[in-house]
Formats: C-alpha cells, sequence, structure tokens
C-alpha cells in the first residue's frame, strides 16, 4: 500500500508540474467553447418571429354582422398583438400564401354570424402555407384557441336553452342570453388572463444563456484530458510489466491516474473560478460567493469526464491518438447530448440515447450548479459513470500488461 | 537459485515458448540468445513475473512464486529492454519510488551500497526526459536493485547504448557476479556473452545450452 501511495503521490508531482501548461490550455478551449455557444445560439434563434403575422382574409360579399364579428376579431387582443390581417379576394389570399407574403388564408362564408345564430355554424377556412413555419404554426394555434373559445360559448348559449325551456322559464330566456354574452365577452376580450404564463423552450427549465453555459463547462469538462496526455497516456508495456510485478495491476494503476486528473482538474478549476470571479468582481464589483459556493457541485461531473478520460487514453495506442480520440468522443457525446442543439431540434432517436449518454447527465449536472438545484439523481449517475469507466480502463490496462 | 520447468506460452494460436527449461546456480551469469522475435522477451517477462505464467513451473531459491507472489519483488531485479521510468520526474524520484517498498535505505545505497557503483548522485535532482540512454539505463538498474536482490533479469541491457555505456553496464555487472548474484540476460552482444558461463539459445521456441564460448558464425549457425 506505501508504494500505491508514493505512486500517487509521484503522479501528482507530476501532474501538477504541468498545471501552467494545463491552465493555459484550458483557457484556449473556454474560448472555444465560448464561441461555440455564441454560434449556436444564433443558429438556434435564427428562424425567431421578427414583425407581424400578416394573415390573409377573404371576406367578399359577406354581410355587415360577419364584417363587424372580423373587425371584433382583429382588434382582439391576443389577435392584434400578434396578427395583422389584409382584406382580399380567395385568389388574391391564394398567391399571398404561396409567395410567403401571408401566414394564413382564412375564407369566410357570407353569412358566418347568421349561420352561428341559426346553428348552421358553415366553418370558415384556415389554408396554411405549405411547409408549415413558425409564424403558420402560432396561427394555427391561435385559430383552434378561438375556435375552442367559440365553442365553448354556444355551448353554453344551447345548454342555456334546453334548460329554460325544460323548466319553462322562456320568458327568462332573453336575460340569460345577455348575462351568457356578458360572460363569454369579457372572457374573450381579456383572453390572457385566462391563461398561466409559461415558457416553452427547447432549453428546457434553463435559459438560452444558462443551458450554452452549461454546454460549455460540459465540453470545458471533457475535452480538458487533451491537454494532459502527457501522464495520462498510457503507459510504456515495460513500465506496467514493472508496476504489476510492484503489484499494481490494472486497476490500481488506472485508479492512480484517474486520481491524479480528478485533483488536476479540481486545482485547475478551482483556480481558474477564482480568477474568473475576481475579473468579475473587477467589472461588476459584486463577488460572486454564491456561485463559488456551488463548485463542490461540479465534482461528480469531474469525476466521469477524468475517468472517461482516462479510459480514453488507455484505448488509445499513443498520446496523441489519445488527444484526437477525446475530441472526437466528447464532441458526438456533446452533440447526441443536445449540448450543441437542443434535443427537441434533433431526431426522437437521439433524445432516447441521450439518457443512456454521461454528457447529457453531465448536462443536468452543470445546470444544476448554474441554478443552484443540487440533482442528486445526476450526480449518483455520474459517479455510476465515473466506475464504469475507471473499470473499462482497467481491464484494457489488465490486458495490455498481461500481454 | 532458478530453476524453471516445462515453461510453454503462446500468443493466441502462436506457440512462443514451448517446454522451455533452464537452470542456474548462484552466481551463474546465464546469457539467452536468438534471432529478433523469437521470445527471449516473453521468457523473461514470465521469469520476472510481469506475465502470466500459461504452463510450467518456476522456483527461485527452492521458492515457489505461484504461492507467494512475493517472491518476485524480493527475489528479483528485472530490467525490462525500454526503460520503465517515469520521464517527467527527477532520477531521485523515480528511485524513492522503488525504495519505497524496499527495506533498504536509498541514502546509504547511494552512498556506500550498490547503487553507488551505478554513478547515480550527480544525476539526482535531473528530469529523466533530460537524460542519455545510458544514463536511462543505470537509473532502470538502480530501481530494480532497490531490494537488493540476489538474481537480476535484464532484457538486452546495452541495446542502442554507446562503448562507454556498455562498458559501465558491463563493469557493474561483473560486480555483481562477483558478490554473489545471479544474472539472466538477453543479448546480442559479444562483450556481454563472455561474463555468461551458460549460453541458452532460443530457436522456434525451444532453448537449448549450448557452449558458453560459441563465438562469431557458428553462434550465428546456432540461431538458425
Amino acid at each position: 500500500m506505501k508504494f500505491f501511495w508514493n505512486l500517487q503521490l509521484l503522479e501528482c508531482k507530476r501532474a501538477f508540474r504541468k498545471l501552467p501548461q494545463i491552465l493555459l490550455g484550458a483557457v484556449v478551449l473556454i474560448a472555444i467553447v465560448g464561441t461555440i455557444a455564441f454560434c449556436g445560439q444564433s443558429v438556434l434563434y435564427q428562424d425567431a418571429v421578427s414583425g407581424r403575422i400578416q394573415i390573409a382574409v377573404a371576406a367578399e360579399g359577406s354581410s355587415e354582422n360577419t364584417e363587424l364579428a372580423l373587425s371584433f376579431l382583429e382588434h382582439m387582443e391576443t389577435v392584434a398583438s400578434l396578427c395583422s390581417f389584409v382584406y382580399t379576394s380567395e385568389a388574391e389570399g391564394m398567391e399571398m400564401l404561396e409567395s410567403g407574403e401571408a401566414a394564413a388564408l382564412l375564407v369566410v362564408p357570407e353569412t358566418l354570424v347568421e349561420d352561428i345564430i341559426s346553428g348552421a355554424n358553415t366553418p370558415v377556412r384556415v389554408i396554411l402555407a405549405q411547409g408549415m413555419d413558425v409564424s403558420s404554426a402560432l396561427v394555427e394555434e391561435v385559430t383552434s384557441a378561438g375556435a375552442g373559445t367559440l365553442g365553448a360559448s354556444q355551448a353554453g348559449i344551447y345548454g342555456a336553452y334546453d334548460l329554460y325551456t325544460r323548466y319553462g322559464y322562456e320568458t327568462e330566456l332573453s336575460q340569460a342570453y345577455d348575462d351568457l354574452n356578458q360572460i363569454y365577452l369579457t372572457a374573450a376580450l381579456s383572453r390572457t388572463s385566462l391563461f398561466d404564463g409559461e415558457t416553452v423552450s427547447a432549453t428546457g427549465e434553463l435559459s438560452v444563456l444558462e443551458y450554452y453555459l452549461a454546454s460549455g463547462i460540459v465540453l470545458l469538462l471533457l475535452l480538458w484530458g487533451m491537454t494532459c496526455g502527457s501522464f495520462l497516456e498510457k503507459d510504456s508495456r515495460s513500465l506496467s510489466r514493472k508496476l504489476r510485478i510492484a503489484g499494481i495491476g490494472g486497476g490500481k494503476r488506472t485508479l492512480v491516474k484517474c486520481l491524479t486528473a480528478f485533483l488536476t482538474m479540481a486545482a485547475g478549476i478551482l483556480i481558474l473560478a477564482f480568477l474568473a470571479a475576481g475579473i468579475w468582481t473587477g467589472l461588476r464589483g459584486q463577488w460572486p460567493g454564491e456561485l463559488l459556493a456551488r463548485l463542490p457541485m461540479l465534482l461528480p461531473l469531474c469525476a466521469c469526464a477524468c475517468a472517461l478520460t482516462v479510459c480514453l487514453y488507455q484505448a488509445a495506442p499513443t498520446a496523441g491518438s489519445g488527444i484526437l480520440l477525446i475530441f472526437l468522443v466528447s464532441a458526438s457525446l456533446l452533440f447526441l447530448a443536445g449540448g450543441f442543439v437542443p434535443s427537441a431540434f434533433l431526431p426522437q432517436s437521439f433524445e432516447n440515447l441521450s439518457r443512456f449518454l454521461p454528457a447529457s447527465w453531465m448536462m443536468e449536472g452543470a445546470g444544476a450548479f448554474l441554478t443552484g438545484e443540487f440533482s442528486g439523481q445526476a450526480a449518483g449517475v455520474l459517479l455510476a459513470f465515473a466506475v464504469l469507466f475507471w473499470g473499462l480502463g482497467a481491464w484494457m490496462a489488465g490486458r495490455e500488461g498481461a500481454e | 537459485m532458478i530453476d524453471v520447468r516445462g515453461i510453454s506460452y503462446s500468443y493466441g494460436r502462436r506457440q512462443v515458448l514451448e517446454e522451455v527449461s533452464l537452470y542456474a546456480e548462484k552466481g551463474d551469469c546465464v546469457a539467452i540468445a536468438g534471432a529478433n522475435g523469437c521470445g527471449k522477451s516473453t521468457l523473461l517477462s514470465l521469469l520476472a513475473g510481469a506475465m502470466r505464467l500459461q504452463k510450467g513451473e518456476i522456483r527461485y531459491g527452492g521458492q515457489d512464486p505461484r504461492k507467494d507472489v512475493g517472491v518476485f519483488r524480493r527475489m528479483l531485479g528485472y530490467v525490462p529492454q525500454d526503460n520503465p521510468l517515469l520521464e517527467e520526474l527527477t532520477v531521485r524520484d523515480n528511485l524513492r519510488l522503488w525504495y519505497s517498498s524496499s527495506p533498504f535505505s536509498l541514502k546509504e545505497d547511494l552512498q556506500s551500497g550498490i547503487l553507488s557503483l551505478l554513478k547515480l548522485e550527480e544525476m539526482l535532482p535531473m528530469a529523466v526526459s533530460k537524460l542519455s540512454g545510458g544514463m536511462k539505463k543505470r537509473v532502470s538498474i538502480g530501481c530494480a536493485l532497490a531490494a537488493h536482490p540476489p538474481i537480476l533479469i535484464l532484457d538486452e541491457p546495452s541495446a542502442a547504448l554507446d562503448l562507454i555505456c556498455k562498458e559501465d553496464i558491463r563493469g557493474y555487472l561483473k560486480w555483481f557476479q562477483k558478490n554473489g548474484g545471479t544474472i539472466l540476460i538477453t543479448t546480442h552482444e559479444e562483450a556481454e556473452l563472455d561474463l555468461c558461463n551458460r549460453l541458452y539459445i532460443l530457436r522456434k521456441g525451444k532453448l537449448r545450452e549450448e557452449n558458453p564460448a560459441l563465438r562469431g558464425e557458428r553462434l550465428v549457425q546456432a540461431f538458425v
């Protein structure tokens, strides 16, 4: 055991001598990761809705009531905040749709309101552009919501009619209609008050900035190993055989390397974090103590990243090929985990697969670090992954030494 | 001192060693020669306990290492062909590592013990990566001797070294042998063969004892 701890001590000494180079490498990595995050955010939101959505409305020869109803619809808060109505013929509306000028075409029957009152309910035809974009999707959503409100109102009116006629209150019916219309109009005019505010985002519960910060942290930790090739690379056959004779087989040797990588990474992160905190304080005049206190939450991520790095170096024949392998595996893992482009934009199969990838759990852990909500499940899974990668590395090292 | 019987070893289907046996007494210097790739390094790795034995048995001083793995550590100093050193660390660090499991003192050995002959003291603060091939080989031998083993196993110790380094190492081996140490060495160097009182030729997986005075064309003929 004395030999094991001496080897551990010397390996740490070897690694810590490289710390300045590792930190320099980490700063370069941070710059690269920052650029990727910036580009990712730009790509993600280049399709954002800008300006108002044009809706072509074909309502030729409509009755006065229908025109009034359309005017009412156009000025409703939820519609007015998003859409502009362009009154046109059906043929012109189709042309606008094809040219992309309009997101949707509403073909309104001449006697829309009269038909509602009579119960004939001739529907408004809503024609959406082919290859539905964000604007068309929004129109579809607003239209569905409007149809739902209208349907509920009609059901209320019919329900009141049935109830009052059955129990002989026909004389009261007019008042009931007025009351119901008042209620429905109040609800319809300020529909936003009926809904809970909820942000629907491809980045889940994290803001876009937090999401890409989390992604950046994970990428940084995964790529960190690229700067540690000199002490994490596979041992020469002669050294592994000598160590084996001294009682340090594949398992213990891999453990020494994992611990060395972990301690170096932890020290490096601590230095970088305090450096960044100093710069932040200089710029904003406020010490980010709360965020620094959360640094221990990154330890399971470090453990997982280090064990994976050691495992990859063990799988690669040389330090150079190990660096390439780490880059390839890290980039692939993070892509599949939705670190570059959120999973919502990737095929469903990627999302299903991502639950079995360490990078997904690292993203969750990094997100927890940023929001301050510790995820015990993520920490547990990451430690399990660390043990798995250590075992894999130990198996490969054991085979290497024995052959 | 060394009693090896019926060792066989194969890499998958390729049989490298077949029923290999050899014997050495205390103070013997045994050379194992053979063409490149004939299995000499594999044989030494098996004898040093660096690889798992597939078949056969080994005894050092009557002790069976299969029953006590510590026998390898106590009885043997193994110097592989490539130097098993931590390159970024100093010579002192490397020696400290191997002396950490030894009952002997590094300081005493450097001053007046077995390491003094290897002239390692002046190199102690130097990083291994900055040393020449010959210096590294001396450090490797120094590390192998940390437990003061009675047997030294060396795999082509003079490969790629200059004449002065070869002479230094040869001088050290002579001293070790004179002090009762047993040496097992693989070599292509005739000067090193001159140290040996027993010669084995490994050919097609089989080990055959030859006249240790065999040299030149006759020695080459024995390889093929």
